[in-house]
């Protein structure tokens, strides 16, 4: 009888921490860039001129995807004399309503108007590519909030000089303008998405068990933009007109949660890609690929701000981890997200009130309050210790935020967030050249504030006159443009596609690397022998775990061979997939089988 | 694990409140003042170029996700 009730109480035991099994919050982004040529006329706009002109300017591997690429071909910025064949569309209208681009060998290909000219880059271990005619920049897997405050400016600075070089290139009277902004103003607006690692587990509860984890993320979500909006003139999408709101994407969000991005969008986004691997969905699935899941969240706006960007990510790796240990409270579920979005979004002065499903009527401010008490007890208890870099300090800084806010104490948050510092500078344009919030100058500084000018854009004004505060070094940032973050698979990733023949390359992704080796044949025609490497664990493939064998291949087949142990399975056309479930020692660790990794150093610290 | 205190109690208006905190007050105005003149010439430049309505025209974008 004893030896039954101790069975039971370790069974109880194992299934309580397997579901409050917890992994680092490993985090990313993939943000769309507003970009035009100003002095170039098309009906329609020129968005599909910007962002080729931008893109032939980054120096990167091709991805590899099926469409417009030959597939392992490295382009280099400018030297690439395909890519000079010009900006003019050729050929057809496909499916997608876009036209076949050719490169300069004549070659016509599909085109995806969400994924083209896909480029992963051998510095930092990031990607750049096309989507629905905008510029998107894919930051490289980080650990830390710092590092990814680091790594998004890392990234705007590749697009800055991108986009100088080609305006070097564009003829006398037309110039690229490229916005860090979610929308035009005209009822266009386009995402700045970030990613965040989850158990399985977590996703799963949340988009099929557990209703109330998702309601607690969109509630955390909608209040959240008392410091992660970037501030808007005006309002669209057939919302009621405001003079000024706090964020720029809170009028396109129609929905409580959708796989849609495009349309009809969703305060959460259920898109279930996990790149990892095999994304498993229901089931049982033991293997690494069926643990890990991708929080993929478009609610955000791009923000400029240190401060906003770090506890954009910071504060949201906290809760993800608090909703995948289970530790929340259905008591901070709003009764109606949307409503409540319009509610708070339109209203700066952060007065207006949002009903809870409990009753009571909170501001944006007060929400916040509450859930920052919840999370500061769960760090305090050491649950986000592995999970969440530096949770103690993106705690802190959170918590002298949302005290300023709740005092709107203006003169301090103008150093910190972008809604509030836009909202000032507004101000006082319009007091000093007699404009009204309606005036079209106005909506014109709104778009300045975002401009990626360093010359022109009212943010970077105020960054270099050294009032705005910073988290993160202009070393630090410099460091992720050259460099990949050392403690994921990114920084594998980066050092492969550097030493690696371009040619050996036949397919990138997040979670592999397809080579191609050319076998000795009879035959007249081209023979090649196919190898994937595996990266399906974001924690896998880091600097401790693959430089030193790195260092001693010297070939690229060597390389593979260090990297993954050779399985050889069954194939066609002379493929042969390479298991990656392999220890630690391979380089592909398994971060779900130890949810409390070693305390982590970000690459970052603070300034 | 330390205890986070709030930076402002509910009882203390510590912006507001008398004694030590004027000299943090002028210096947070004197921040911010510095901060909006920052950005006085670049909106200066910025208005400066000329038609506003024809710059709003022509940065017009495409829906993205």
């Amino acid at each position: 009888m004893a030896r039954r009730k101790r069975r039971r109480k370790r069974r109880s035991a194992r299934r309580h921490s397997e579901r409050h099994a917890s992994v680092p919050k490993v985090c990313g982004g993939d943000v769309e860039l507003g970009n035009a040529i100003l002095g170039l006329t098309r009906r329609g706009g020129t968005c599909y001129e910007a962002s080729r002109a931008l893109l032939r300017e980054i120096s990167g591997t091709d991805g590899g995807q099926a469409g417009c690429n030959w597939g392992g071909r490295r382009f280099v910025y400018g030297q690439d004399e395909s890519l000079d064949s010009g900006l003019q569309p050729l050929g057809n209208q496909t499916q997608y309503g876009g036209s076949s681009y050719a490169d300069g060998g004549g070659y016509f290909c599909g085109y995806n108007s969400q994924d083209w000219g896909r480029k992963f880059l051998a510095s930092n271990g990031g990607c750049v590519y096309i989507d629905m005619n905008h510029l998107e920049l894919c930051l490289p897997e980080l650990r830390s909030a710092y590092d990814h405050v680091a790594c998004w400016h890392a990234m705007l600075r590749v697009a800055r000089d991108a986009m100088g070089r080609a305006n070097d290139r564009l003829p006398q009277g037309q110039r690229l303008q490229v916005l860090v902004n979610n929308s035009d103003g005209m009822g266009n607006s386009y995402g700045s998405h970030m990613n965040f690692m989850v158990t399985r587990r977590c996703w799963d509860d949340m988009f099929h068990h557990k209703l109330h984890h998702m309601l607690y993320l969109a509630s955390y979500l909608t209040s959240s933009i008392v410091f992660t909006g970037a501030g808007k003139v005006g309002s669209e999408n057939g919302r009621e007109p405001v003079p000024y709101q706090i964020a720029q994407r809170a009028d396109f969000f129609e929905t409580l949660t959708s796989l849609q991005t495009t349309h009809h969008r969703p305060i959460v986004n259920s898109r279930d890609e996990s790149l990892c691997g095999r994304s498993s969905g229901l089931g049982g699935d033991d293997s690494l690929d069926g643990r890990l899941a991708r929080m993929h969240v478009i609610f955000f706006d791009n923000t400029l701000s240190h401060v906003a960007s770090l506890l954009k990510i910071g504060a949201t790796q906290i809760i993800l981890a608090m909703i995948e240990q289970e530790y929340l409270t259905p008591l901070l579920i709003l009764d109606s997200p949307l409503e409540a979005l319009i509610a708070w979004s339109h209203d700066p002065d952060l007065r207006a009130r949002a009903r809870l499903a409990t009753g009571r009527r909170y501001t944006a401010v007060e929400m916040q309050l509450a859930i920052l008490d919840h999370a500061r007890r769960f760090v305090a208890a050491g649950r986000a210790d592995g999970i969440v870099p530096r949770a103690e300090d993106i705690l802190a800084k959170w918590e002298e935020t949302i005290g300023q806010l709740e005092h709107r104490d203006t003169e301090s948050l103008m150093g910190k967030l972008d809604w509030v510092l836009k909202r000032c500078l507004l101000e006082r344009a319009m007091g000093r050249n007699g404009l009204t919030w309606e005036s079209p100058e106005m909506k014109h500084l709104d778009h300045l504030y975002s401009s990626l000018d360093s010359a022109e854009g009212l943010y970077w004004a105020c960054q270099q006159g050294g009032v705005v505060q910073r988290v993160v070094s202009d070393e630090q940032i410099e460091r992720f443009v050259h460099q990949p973050p050392e403690g994921t698979r990114a920084w594998g990733r980066a050092h492969i596609l550097r030493r690696v023949d371009p040619d050996s390359i036949s397919r990138v992704d997040w979670d592999s690397i397809e080579l191609r080796y050319r076998r000795k044949s009879a035959s007249r025609w081209p023979s090649y022998t196919y190898r994937t490497l595996h990266m399906t664990n974001p924690l896998g493939f880091t600097r401790s775990l693959c430089e030193r064998a790195m260092h001693k291949a010297d070939s690229t087949q060597k390389i593979v061979q260090t990297l993954e142990p050779e399985t050889t399975s069954p194939g066609t056309g002379g493929r042969r997939a390479v298991n990656a479930d392999r220890p630690a020692a391979s380089g592909n660790a398994v971060a779900a089988e130890r949810p409390h990794a070693l305390p982590y150093k970000a690459e970052s610290d603070a300034v | 694990m330390r205890q986070r205190q709030r930076t402002h109690d509910d009882g203390d208006h510590g912006s507001n409140g008398p004694g030590g905190q004027g000299g943090n007050l002028d210096a947070l105005r004197d921040a911010g003042h510095d901060l909006l003149a920052a950005g006085d010439e670049a909106i200066s430049k910025g208005l400066s170029h000329g038609n506003s309505e024809a710059f709003l025209a022509a940065t017009r974008q495409e829906g993205g996700q």
